[in-house]
Parts: structure tokens; sequence; C-alpha cells
């Protein structure tokens, strides 16, 4: 009682607080879906809880969605401008992304979790599976070769972190890109072989990428032998391994990766198939559900701002 | 092979320029309502109530403000309903932390073991006190506590362990200390833990709820913890004593032998525990106990069902109750468990039993 404990202390409690279930609680856990393929709150393995998505919440962005999965709330907007492509690469446009998960945004949020390189490690992967590995076609974006290509800046927010940080990301990402508007742009060349980017007046004249083909993060945890998409914090913890992968509709595999967590029970060699071949089925089916969902949508009017 | 399933709801917002294509300036209407309704929920700097004639007072939750030219009004600094008792005007918060009283029924996770006691997270502004004094030891209610004792503490509960407790007193600084001086209360296993809003887990009499048809227990702690355990002879391990539990401890700590006997509360769980302990002594997998699994697929059916029912009721702002979650359970017999997730389900099935919902009384 009279004991006086660190502002060090106070922390790691807080953290247990959220997410430690003890041993007796896993095993419980574990045992439904080992047993009969039956989560605590009644649903198989393979089933999603519904994912909601807004897309053109924010006016002043080219393009704009919010997903909610589960607990995960993430908001992500798009910003189109014209750039000169790298000398490397010069019919490509570029894609950069930033994640900020801001403490105005949770009151879940702490300054100790802001350190953690969880939103940086998800931004890299994105970046990685969007840009480097051609989840995005980058030479739609570009304008005239050498000299003048679309550049998107995709920024994130994270206004409640829970599992599945990466899914929702990517989905927010791929709905953004849907809702994007190009404005058409004339090029005019001037006497000095210069290249000038002009934007049309007429507000509905506009093009958008087709999404289609655009990746989607699938993560999946491991319980005994059995893979659960969608997992809740609970699950989370009580998993002894996960896999991510990134893949389109047509199949591509744009990303993988394995984690153990550092158990014994890892990931067995003849698991790892199983685990792919899920994982893929899952986003399959979350890619097709979002696309017959975003086409459905009545197109957006204008490229121009609202606000402007 | 188990087909994937899930929805994917997505809706174009109204804020975009699709809907109209000119921003329309809406009047911006600010009414400061003449007839006030009791369920009208305030937000921080709403205007309660004007005063300038100073006949309210201000009390939790609200504030005084006094503005230009001898004007004053009560200002709400919380979000939540309004309540008057006779001149002070308090704002009763929506969300707010758990504030304990004595003689709650509440559920807390360990979250330290100090000396001679332990800390105990219920969800209150401080962390909660149990005491190694307020816990019955193996060998008798009045039993001194020895040096040994606090030695052994870790072997009744550890951290991360769950416990069902009274309030017995709360401390000076607001601090609440517990006690498990009763068979109703020890420490919690098997089965699932979730948490919903405190004010929605009035105090009343039913936090233990027993529904024997389908197998399934209950402990609604009034801090907003709601355990959810399938029927077990015992659904609270008096503190050192679950058989195999404590077995497997004792293995793996080397606790002395003769302790272990004396462990039982009643004499006849005593001759029960001790014949099964010798039985099995030899066999105890630390990973399963003996026998399949504790609840069988129906009963995790029962259980998925509640806990799904008690989150819609949550959501919904429904005191938590027996009554009320067994109303709801009802009505969402024809939809399996998980379909409760989906939201429109659960605002059909939600809506069907509104009314039966309102005329329940919590504390009946």
């Amino acid at each position: 009682m009279g004991e006086r404990r660190s502002a060090q202390d106070e922390s790691v409690l807080q953290e247990r607080e959220d997410s430690y279930i003890n041993a007796s609680e896993q095993q419980f856990l574990s045992e439904g879906i080992i047993d009969y393929d039956f989560r605590l709150d009644g649903r198989g393995p393979l089933d999603y809880r519904t994912i909601h998505i807004s897309i053109g919440e924010v006016l002043s962005a080219s393009g704009s969605a919010r997903v909610t999965l589960g607990e995960t709330c993430v908001l992500a907007t798009v910003k189109t401008a014209i750039k000169t492509p790298s000398k490397s690469h010069p019919d490509f446009g570029f894609i950069e992304f930033s994640i900020d998960s801001s403490p105005l945004t949770s009151h879940k949020h702490d300054e100790e979790e802001d350190e953690s390189r969880s939103p940086q490690e998800a931004r890299s992967i994105l970046q990685s599976v969007y840009q480097e590995s051609g989840g995005v076609d980058r030479r739609k974006l570009c304008i005239v070769k050498g000299s003048k290509c679309w550049a998107l800046f995709f920024d994130l927010i994270i206004f409640e972190k829970g599992t599945s940080l990466l899914d929702a990301a990517s989905l927010a990402v791929k709905a953004a890109l849907f809702d994007t508007k190009f404005a058409n742009v004339t090029v005019v060349e001037d006497e000095l072989d210069q290249f000038e980017v002009e934007f049309t007046d007429d507000p509905y004249d506009y093009w958008q990428m087709d999404a289609t083909s655009v990746p989607v993060v699938t993560s999946l945890h491991k319980i005994g032998p059995v893979f659960l998409v969608d997992v809740t914090k609970e699950e989370q913890v009580a998993a002894n391994a996960s896999v991510v992968i990134a893949t389109n509709s047509k199949g591509t595999l744009f990303y993988q990766n394995t984690d153990w967590k550092g158990s014994q029970f890892g990931f067995e060699l003849n698991l790892i198939d199983e685990a792919m071949e899920t994982a893929c089925r899952a986003a399959a089916h979350v890619d097709s559900r979002l696309m017959s969902a975003l086409i459905s949508l009545p197109p957006p009017k204008s490229w121009k701002n609202t606000l402007l | 092979m188990a087909a994937v399933s899930g929805e994917v709801m997505v809706q174009r917002s109204a804020a975009d320029g699709s809907q109209n294509d000119d921003v329309e300036m809406r009047e911006v209407h600010i009414s400061k309502p003449n007839t006030v309704r009791n369920d009208q929920i305030y937000i921080p700097g709403d205007i309660i109530l004007d005063n300038t004639e100073g006949q309210w007072m201000d009390g939790h939750g609200s504030y005084y403000s006094v503005l230009p030219g001898n004007h004053s009004e009560i200002i709400a600094s919380v979000a939540g309903l309004r309540q008057i008792f006779t001149r002070v005007v308090v704002v009763d918060p929506l969300k707010s932390r758990y504030s304990g009283e004595i003689g709650d029924i509440v559920v807390g996770r360990i979250i330290q073991v100090g000396r001679k006691s332990w800390t105990v997270d219920v969800g209150a502004q401080r962390h909660a006190v149990l005491n190694l004094g307020a816990i019955n030891l193996p060998g008798g209610e009045l039993r001194r506590k020895t040096e040994a004792d606090i030695g052994f503490m870790r072997r009744y509960l550890q951290e991360g362990d769950l416990v069902s407790a009274e309030v017995q007193k709360q401390g000076a600084d607001s601090q609440l200390l517990l006690h498990t001086r009763s068979l109703r209360y020890g420490r919690l296993v098997q089965g699932m833990l979730l948490h919903v809003q405190p004010r929605l887990t009035k105090r009343g009499k039913g936090h233990f709820v027993s529904y024997e048809t389908f197998g399934v227990q209950l402990i609604i702690g009034v801090n907003g913890a709601v355990w959810i355990a399938p029927t077990q002879k015992q659904m609270n391990v008096p503190l050192g004593l679950d058989a195999g539990e404590q077995q497997r401890r004792v293995q793996q700590e080397d606790y002395p032998e003769e302790e272990e006997i004396t462990l039982c509360i009643t004499e006849e769980d005593a001759k029960k525990f001790g014949a099964k302990d010798k039985s099995k002594e030899h066999t105890t997998l630390p990973q399963k106990p003996a026998g399949s699994s504790i609840a069988s697929l129906e009963v995790r059916k029962c259980m998925a069902r509640i806990k799904n029912c008690v989150e819609i009721l949550n959501r919904e702002q429904v005191p938590i109750h027996r009554e009320s979650i067994r109303i709801l359970y009802d009505a969402s017999r024809r939809y399996e468990p998980k379909e409760l997730l989906i939201p429109s389900v659960a605002k059909e099935v939600f809506e069907s039993v509104r009314q039966d919902l309102r005329e329940q009384n919590p504390t009946a």
C-alpha cells in the first residue's frame, strides 16, 4: 500500500492492462479453436468481422478512405502532385507513404507506443508492397517520359490501433487510390524544349486509376494448427506464430513475412504451404468484396477540391 | 475446408462533392432549447442552466461561469446527463472510470505481487489492493498469517490471475481494499473476460448469474468486468484450492506436501480433491487437465452468444444484468452467435426487444 512505484513500472502495468491475458484464459481460448474451430465470439477461423469503409471523407485530398476493421481504424488520404521522375526510372511516377499515429485520436495512445517502431514498420512494408514490388503500376503515373510524372503522397493516420493494422492500412490505401481523381493535363513544349503541364479548367475532366490489381495485405495468426483471420487482441496474444502476405487479384505475391514469436512451435514446414494458401484465399475474398462494393458506388464528379 | 467469410461495406461520404456539386453553406442554428428532456446529453461547454439569479449551485461535472453584464450560467465540464438535486446541478458522466463502493463485487486482474498484498487492476482510478490478511488461506479462516505465507503469496495468486472479490473498504485516498473471505470469491480460471462500461453494471443483487440450462455462469462485476465461464462445480477457485492447478504448481515449485491436503475449504471437497490428487499424481499434464476440453461446443456457443449479447447491450447503453441478458439472448436465438456481430442483425435483434429491456429494473 505504502509502496511507491516508479513511472516506468506504471507504464509497464498500463500496457498489460490492455493486452495481457493469463495462461488459463489463453488455454480456454485456444482449446475452442483447436477442438471445435470455434472462437470466443462465435466466429470460425476464417470469418472476418464486417469491414466498414467510408471514402471521400477528406475534401481537401484527391482521394481518401477510412477503414474500420475490428477496433482498428485507419484513414488514408492521397495527395497528387507533378514531379520530375528520377533518372534511373524516367517513365515511373512516385509513391510516398507516411504514417502518423496521433495522440489526439485515441484515448489508448501513449507516448511509449509512439516511440516504438510499429507505425514505421508498417510504413516500410507498405512502401515495399506498393512501390518497390510494383503493387501500383507506376508507369501509369508517367506524363512525359523523363520530364513530368505524377507523384502520389499517401498519408495515413491511425485513429485507433487494434489488431490487423496492416490489413486495414492496405485496404485504406487501395480504396483511397480507387477514389483518387487525377486532373487531365495537357503538355506544352516551349522553345527551350522544356515541358509545361497545364491543368484542365473543367472540374469534371479527370481520370481515375484502375485499382483492381492493387494488392491487399492479409495477416494470419496461428493457434495450434489453425490459422485465423481478423484476430482479436486476446487471440493475438495467444497466437504462437503469424504470417503476413500481400497479394492482388491476379494472385501475384508482393510481400511475405512470417513471425514465429520466438516460440518453439513456430511454423512447421508442412504448414507454410497451408498458411500461404489460406492467406491467399482470405485475401482474394476480401479483395473481391472490396472491389465489388467500390465499383457499385456512384463516381465522384469533380477533381477539384470542393473546399477551394 | 472452411470458407472465408466476411462483408465489406463501403459508402461514399456525404461530405464528398459528388452528392451536391456546390458546397452549400447551411444555416447554422444555435438554439437553446426551452424544454429540457431528461435524457439530453450535455457535452463539455454546453450551457445547462441560466444562473443569473444565482439559484443553482455547481456540482460534480459542472461549473459556474460569470459572464459580462451580471449574467451567469452553469456549464457542463463532462459529457453526460443532467441531474438536479434541490439546488445542486450535477452532470452524470456517460463514460467514466469505476468508482468503488463498499460491498461491490468486482472482477480484477492481479498486476503485482507485493509484500503482504496484491495490487489488483479493477479499472478504477487507482489500482485496488488485496491484502494477504483479506484472503482465506488454507488451514482455516482465523489462522495467523506467517512469514512463510508471505513467501508463498505468488502460489496463491500470480500476476495476470483474475479474481472475483468484494470491496471491503475505501482508503482515504479513494484506494479500494478488497477481500475474498467468502466461498463465492476467488481465483477465476477457464473462461473469458470482457469489459463493459462500468455505469451499465449497476449495484444490485444478481452479480453471480448462473444459466443452468445453458451450462454457463457469469460474474457481472460492478467495475464493468464480466466473467463468462462454463458451469463447474465451483466457478471460483477459492485461493489455493483447485486440485489440478494446485498440483501443477506444487510440482513446478516444490510446494510442501502436507500443505496440499489442507488446502480445501470444506471437508467434502477435501475428500474429493484429496482422493483425486492421489489417483492422478503421476499423470498430470500441465497443458491439458485430465479428460477432454473444459467446455463442449454447445456450451461455447452459449458463451459466445452471451458475450455478443453483452456487447450489444454495452453498445446500446442498456444496463447489463441477469434479465437484460436473458431477454436479448432469447431474442437472438434465431441467429447463429457469430451473426450477432453483423451490425444490421444486432440492430434488428435489439430493436425487437427494446421495449422489454426498457421496462426492466436493474435491481429487480
